[in-house]
């Protein structure tokens, strides 16, 4: 049957053009769902962890203060790194940037909605169960003819058609998809016209907060560094001091001061590792929507346009086909 | 008690510093933790330790003036972010209004499949 062969052809191959139109939508905005998760997660811990460092120095500094005898010191005055509303004023918009990175998984997800397959799949199995009363118009339509030889076991056979049914299995499951395809066409048609000036926009703020949320980390990275350094000075100064002759520190608790530095040490390092890492991450995001917005403005000559090209005229016969049916 | 940094950097230069300021202080900074790194005695990392804070300080300076520029960008990316959600919000609306007339359809086709299940066959 190769004209029956043809037209299944062009309605799965329509389906197919859907799904190729869907998944560089659907596959970079998971991209940036996943680059994302890592800079609100390890952004929030290093504010925070900055800021408990530095009223950790503080408390170091006070005590230089006590032995310098210096009556400017004044514990109420102490400087805090970043106030909890600067913090806030991050952590909202890295918010706001989950909420955009769920919003586009949740427009990719609606060109392959259950509701549209549901109402395909109903469609295509009705138009099977109209058997010898419909059948001629959707040859008509089809272009097809009745296989009389059909031998094809079918599960919507009935008692009451003796013939074979004019619409095999395939065939139904062929208008199925074409429903569904057109369906998502419509939906394509929506996300092509409105989604990529709103991806384009947004790119600009993206990699404006990218760049100020690096920003931000390598400037608490310099803090961070030259606070874990004044720590461990301040701490080998103490160390030297108790050493000094007449001094008779308990030598179990000098051990133990020795020690903490080694802790410090480390606590350093990872602390510097952990915002090379945000940093890296940082990156990543920059780059993840960089390259959803790239595909949005058509820079990709595979991309998303040529794909939904292809699919407006495979969509445009299917239009014509579905809007038959009822009427013949 | 501290004293002024050696050579030709001022004690309270204007921030934000120039690259090449950035990397004097950087330099003298990295100098003098070198020197404390490097000795076990008392006096001399106490002295170190004394004036080391004014170097430190101008580059931390130069770095809180960062991040508090950094503020204001938060703050107006926070607003542009939420005006593009807004507009994507109403898009999914509209996406979902297109897979429900289309289950609709769907409800006419069975419609009419029973209609015709009861006219009679010619």
């Amino acid at each position: 049957m190769p004209t029956h062969c043809s037209n299944l052809g062009v309605l799965l191959c329509a389906s197919l053009w859907v799904s190729g139109c869907v998944s560089p939508l659907a596959k970079h905005s998971t991209a940036i769902s996943t680059a994302i998760a890592p800079v609100v997660d390890q952004s929030a811990a290093a504010y925070r962890d900055a800021v408990a460092l530095n009223n950790l120095r503080s408390d170091y500094e006070a005590v230089i203060a006590y032995k310098n005898k210096d009556a400017s010191y004044n514990p109420r005055t102490t400087p805090v790194l970043l106030t909890e509303k600067e913090i806030q004023s991050r952590l909202a918009v890295l918010a706001a940037l989950q909420v955009y990175s769920e919003s586009l998984i949740e427009v990719s997800k609606g060109t392959d909605s259950p509701e549209l397959d549901a109402a395909s799949k109903s469609a295509g199995s009705n138009l099977t169960s109209l058997g010898n009363d419909l059948a001629p118009s959707i040859e008509s339509v089809l272009g097809i003819e009745a296989d009389k030889g059909l031998t094809t076991t079918t599960t919507v056979r009935t008692a009451s058609s003796a013939a074979a049914p004019l619409l095999p299995p395939e065939a139904r499951n062929g208008i199925s998809a074409g429903i569904d395809a057109l369906g998502q066409l419509l939906v394509n048609r929506v996300v092509e016209k409105e989604l990529p000036g709103k991806i384009e926009a947004m790119d600009s703020h993206i990699q404006a907060l990218c760049k100020a949320l690096e920003d931000d980390d390598e400037a608490l990275q310099g803090i961070e560094k030259r606070d874990y350094d004044r720590i461990l000075d301040l701490e080998k100064g103490f160390i030297l001091e108790d050493e000094e002759p007449g001094k008779n520190v308990n030598p179990q608790e000098h051990r133990t001061e020795i020690m903490k530095l080694t802790e410090i040490g480390r606590q350093q390092k990872d602390a510097d590792e952990k915002l090379d890492s945000l940093r890296n991450a940082i990156d990543k995001l920059a780059l993840a929507h960089h390259a959803l917005a790239a595909e949005v403005q058509h820079h990709n000559p595979g991309g998303l346009k040529n794909k939904l090209s292809e699919l407006s005229d495979a969509g445009s016969n299917l239009g014509k086909f579905y809007s038959s049916l009822p009427t013949k | 008690m501290a004293t002024s940094p050696p050579g030709n950097l001022p004690a309270t230069p204007s921030i934000p510093l120039t690259p090449e300021a950035r990397g004097a202080y950087q330099d003298l900074y990295d100098k003098i933790q070198a020197g404390i790194d490097s000795t076990m005695d008392e006096a001399t990392v106490e002295a170190l330790n004394a004036w080391f804070p004014e170097v430190e300080q101008v580059l931390t300076k130069d770095d809180l003036y960062k991040i508090s520029a950094d503020n204001a960008i938060f703050d107006a990316l926070k607003k542009q972010i939420d005006y593009v959600n807004g507009g994507i919000k109403i898009l999914r609306g509209q996406i979902a209004s297109i897979a429900s007339d289309f289950a609709m359809a769907g409800d006419v086709i069975a419609a009419i499949d029973k209609v015709l299940s009861l006219v009679p066959k010619a």
